[in-house]
């Protein structure tokens, strides 16, 4: 599906059950003659005339209408082609560098995830994951950097970054293996939160630093 | 960001339960086990019950953590049994392939107290 096609049915279905959403957008497209693959102003605008009339009959309270009209005009106006990003591109840097910005980044990570509208499932897999990038940061490198965003491809999702100019992982594979055993946590750290995440992927030399980058999306 | 909050430990005939109703931080950690050793060495406790219902999120280190408080526990001659585990988090740790192996659990409170013998 195309990714504004997923967008506007991820809209709708915050007010009515996705398969609705789902048939509202294809009458929709049928009824304007409009491909979503080339979206000029003219069509935007007969797509969502049609949209409007879906959402008037399926969702009941006029405030929700105008907030779900609203939300997809907004969407509608920012993704044409699916060029822009429609949620804010947002991005947190934290910088850690004590055992109280562990906490900070966790948090801050949950928020992001609340925003988002992620689960508490996800949000806790978020938060804890968050938690082991930024505690080998504080126990191995001393300082590093943990960015949290927002991504919109290839769906919508929270990706974090820590960074570290630390002393690497020397033994990243037995690290990696889930058997290797570390004096501070159960060795299961990095391993646990490559299980925890749907993407992980790894850099470190040793002398130099690490960059892990993981990402979890919301479906 | 100064921590001065300690997790309180109460006793209650011959048990410790410790309510840990927020999050925990690894300050904390380090701080609950040495207050439970000297805790079970003041009062010559035979049982304790680390209830975690309020917390949000548990890592590797935390939970590392109360399994050597458990291990600590033991070897003074005290039953630990963890108790309020909430689902989402237990789910989290199986996946992350971590466990809370060498101590007990209890789904709730009173079930962690049964475990250690004391009826209601």
């Amino acid at each position: 599906m195309e990714q504004l096609e997923q967008e506007i049915v991820d809209v709708l279905a915050e007010f009515m059950t996705p398969i609705t959403a789902r048939s509202v957008l294809d009458l929709s497209l049928r009824w304007s003659r409009v491909d979503v693959t080339s979206l000029g102003p003219d069509e935007r605008e007969r797509l969502l005339y049609e949209i409007k009339k879906g959402v008037r009959l399926y969702v009941a309270a006029a405030g929700d209408q105008d907030r779900c009209i609203k939300t997809l005009t907004k969407h509608l106006a920012s993704g044409g082609n699916g060029t822009a990003p429609v949620a804010p591109e947002r991005a947190t840097s934290i910088s850690v560098k004590s055992e109280a910005d562990i906490v900070l980044a966790r948090n801050e990570g949950r928020a992001t995830c609340e925003e988002l509208g992620y689960s508490m499932a996800l949000q806790i897999k978020v938060s804890t994951a968050i938690s082991e990038l930024a505690r080998n940061i504080v126990l191995y490198a001393g300082t590093g950097q943990i960015v949290i965003r927002v991504v919109q491809r290839p769906a919508v999702g929270v990706e974090i970054v820590a960074r570290d100019q630390g002393p690497g992982i020397n033994n990243l594979d037995a690290v990696m293996s889930g058997r290797y055993d570390s004096d501070t946590g159960m060795g299961m750290g990095l391993f646990g939160t490559r299980n925890l995440m749907d993407d992980f992927h790894i850099e470190s030399e040793p002398g130099k630093g690490t960059e892990v980058v993981v990402r979890k999306y919301l479906r | 960001m100064a921590e001065v909050v300690r997790i309180p430990i109460i006793r209650l005939y011959d048990n410790l339960i410790v309510s840990v109703q927020v999050s925990l931080s690894d300050k904390l950690v380090i701080q609950l086990k040495d207050d439970i050793t000297a805790a079970i060495e003041r009062t010559g406790a035979r049982g304790l019950v680390i209830d975690l219902s309020g917390i949000d999120m548990m890592d590797s280190y935390i939970s590392k953590a109360l399994r050597d408080i458990g291990l600590i526990a033991k070897l003074m001659g005290v039953r630990t049994v963890i108790s309020g585990v909430a689902p989402m988090i237990a789910m989290t740790l199986t996946e992350m392939g971590l466990d809370l192996s060498g101590v007990s659990t209890a789904l709730s409170l009173e079930g962690a107290l049964e475990q250690l013998g004391m009826d209601a």
